[in-house]
């Protein structure tokens, strides 16, 4: 099965994964960071690099960062990450950022059937 | 006439207080003559000078010199004009040198515009100089018979100096920004040596109307011969053209509407033109107007005709 | 600080050829500030890399390295094994450092990873601006601490052309500012127009790049 790499903010992203209980398929690593705005260019190309098909990024709702500004950066990162991608000749899709709240979980629900998780 | 700095007929007409008018004749973009000879037929007896542009917005087009070389030929007596753009100090120096040896009496001094906008943006600009310091190293190559680095105008150590003895135009806008910089700027060229002024195309007759009060003030009119800047419109496409593209120009809206209300477009452009040059001509310190037909060169002699400046006046 | 900006990743590509030992060198001084050339753009041009050699079937490697700074020959020394190893070096510093790069390890190829654009500052988070040309013979205390020649599109000394408009250089009136409108603005705001009112002759350009490659001896600091 192909390895997923989420990286979940804790403050809503992990949250909702936990509200979820599921258990998850061992092919998909959960994260939990302080803030998606933590999360470095480099760090998602190095996930696929080392296996990964996929990296999600699950950050706050974009005007809602414990952070102030911590879920805006993430989105740019992912932006430049994508940009790397394609320059290596892959898919930008191998990266996808999803904006919610610890609430939303038909929205991650959705996310993760989308992608084969669940 | 005693007190000439040039042997320009522009500049004895006006020396003679004449209302002179100036046209305007763009080279072509080729080394076909026969354009600037037809041209150059518009304009002879129906304007005092000629203004011949230097690569205007950046297009190659054939060299003023060699164009106002042909167009003198023809009869009518250019204005060379000469942008900061393209020649530093050693190119321009030569050049005018070799325009005063083939005849050419008047010169224009621009800033240019810039390469970006041309057909060859690719290029490097030079701006060694700016207009400003180009005026003042023309006057002091014809009254202080030096170059811009000191030395004499002459061959040699026993060869006599032979200085280009040219009258020396610049060119103000007083419709950019800031506006308060617009009278300092003029003042400047003043100081550096400019005998006489053209502007940009005037539409904004009330903010020329401040600029020339501003100008009046400082008494610049009394230094320097004014000559207004008009462009008549061919279309409602140009003056709104004019209006949003081209920086530094300020079309009135009333223009717009009167164009489009008229049934044949260019005749209503020709109206206007001819009332502003009207207009202008009644304003305390313009020495004349600088007629720029834009690529309608055959239209000249009805616009000067029905603006009353026919006949031009002739200066021993 | 110098202000530049990564190449495209298809030209690095291209200059790296057929190399199988790659060394990327970082610089940890301007262009680590203006993120173009520090530590973590070695980290995602290597990663980069490593992806679309792995799509295209070629076995290279690489080697990330940054030193303090590369216009400087006593760092390069901590990187002297990594260039050894390498086949060819990226650099990620400004021309300087390339060259300097160059210089110190005369043996090895050494290729610019970025573009390097100018002397400027940080205006805000992720933009920076020219504000020096380096010319050689500062004016700035003519014009209000505002350098025509930097900050005009065609360095007028004398003020503004008539592409000035709101504020803005017709040349790009959406991000460029008119140098002079600042310097207008700058001088009516500490009472000093009168400075503007003066003639500025022509320049001595033989002070900057027109006169040649320069050099700076400080007597008291040579040995």
């Amino acid at each position: 099965m192909s390895k997923i790499v989420a990286f979940c903010c804790e403050n809503s992203g992990h949250k909702v994964v936990e509200s979820l209980g599921l258990s998850m398929p061992s092919n998909v690593d959960i994260r939990k960071i302080p803030c998606t705005g933590r999360l470095e260019i480099a760090q998602m190309l190095a996930e696929i690099e080392q296996g990964a098909e996929k990296v999600l990024v699950l950050a706050c709702p974009l005007d809602n960062c414990k952070y102030v500004r911590g879920n805006q950066r993430a989105a740019k990162r992912v932006a430049a990450a994508k940009n790397a991608l394609r320059d290596a000749g892959l898919s930008e899709d191998m990266i996808r950022i999803e904006f919610m709240s610890s609430l939303d979980k038909h929205k991650l629900k959705a996310v993760f059937v989308e992608m084969g998780v669940i | 006439m005693s007190g000439l700095k040039s042997e320009s007929n522009f500049e004895k007409l006006l020396a003679a207080n004449q209302f002179v008018v100036t046209g305007e004749l763009g080279p072509p973009k080729s080394a076909d003559s026969t354009v600037i000879r037809e041209k150059a037929g518009y304009l002879k007896g129906r304007v005092d000078a000629v203004n011949i542009t230097d690569n205007q917005t950046a297009i190659v087009r054939m060299s003023s010199i060699a164009a106002g070389t042909i167009a003198l030929q023809e009869g009518v007596e250019p204005v060379i004009q000469i942008t900061c753009r393209d020649r530093n100090r050693i190119a321009i120096q030569s050049d005018v040198l070799g325009a005063y040896a083939i005849g050419l009496r008047n010169i224009l001094c621009l800033t240019g515009d810039h390469q970006t906008f041309g057909n060859h943006p690719t290029s490097k600009n030079v701006y060694d100089m700016d207009s400003i310091q180009l005026v003042r190293m023309l006057k002091d190559m014809r009254d202080e018979k030096r170059f811009a680095c000191g030395d004499e105008i002459r061959n040699g150590k026993n060869a006599p100096i032979v200085e280009p003895r040219i009258f020396i135009g610049a060119a103000a806008n007083p419709f950019a920004d800031p506006f308060e910089f617009r009278v300092i700027r003029l003042a400047k060229k003043i100081a550096a040596g400019a005998d006489f002024i053209q502007t940009q195309c005037v539409y904004d007759m009330a903010r020329f109307k401040e600029w020339m009060k501003q100008a009046r003030n400082k008494g610049l009119h009394e230094k320097v011969k004014i000559l207004a800047g008009v462009t008549p419109f061919k279309s409602v496409g140009m003056a709104k053209y004019m209006r949003d593209k081209v920086a530094g120009i300020s079309v009135p809206d009333y223009y717009i509407e009167r164009l489009s209300a008229a049934e044949d477009k260019a005749a209503e452009g020709i109206n206007i033109c001819v009332e502003q040059i009207k207009e202008l001509r009644e304003i305390e310190g313009v020495a004349g107007v600088h007629l720029m037909a834009i690529e309608w060169e055959r239209r000249v002699p009805e616009i000067v005709e029905r603006a009353g400046l026919l006949p031009r006046p002739s200066v021993k | 600080m110098i202000v530049a900006e990564r190449k495209p990743f298809d030209e690095i590509l291209s200059m790296i050829g057929n190399a199988r030992k790659v060394l990327i060198l970082g610089c940890g001084s301007c262009v680590t500030v203006c993120m173009a050339g520090g530590e973590k753009e070695t980290q995602l041009l290597a990663s980069t890399i490593r992806l679309s050699d792995k799509k295209q079937n070629i076995t290279r490697e690489l080697r990330c390295a940054t030193i303090e700074r590369q216009c400087d020959k006593e760092f390069f020394a901590a990187v002297a094994n990594d260039v050894k190893w390498a086949d060819i070096i990226v650099s990620m510093a400004c021309g300087v450092g390339v060259q300097f790069c160059g210089e110190v390890f005369t043996d090895k190829e050494v290729v610019p990873a970025l573009n390097t654009k100018f002397y400027g500052a940080t205006v805000e988070q992720g933009v920076w601006s020219e504000r020096c040309v380096g010319c050689g013979d500062c004016v700035l205390f003519k014009f209000g601490g505002i350098c025509p020649i930097a900050r005009c599109s065609k360095s007028l000394l004398n003020g503004p052309c008539g592409g000035s408009q709101n504020g803005m250089c017709e040349v790009d009136p959406e991000n460029i500012q008119c140098g002079w409108q600042l310097i207008y603005d700058r001088m009516a705001a500490i009472g000093r127009l009168d400075l503007l009112e003066q003639n500025q002759p022509l320049k001595n350009w033989s002070t900057g790049r027109d006169g040649g490659p320069r050099r700076v001896v400080k007597e008291d600091a040579t040995l």
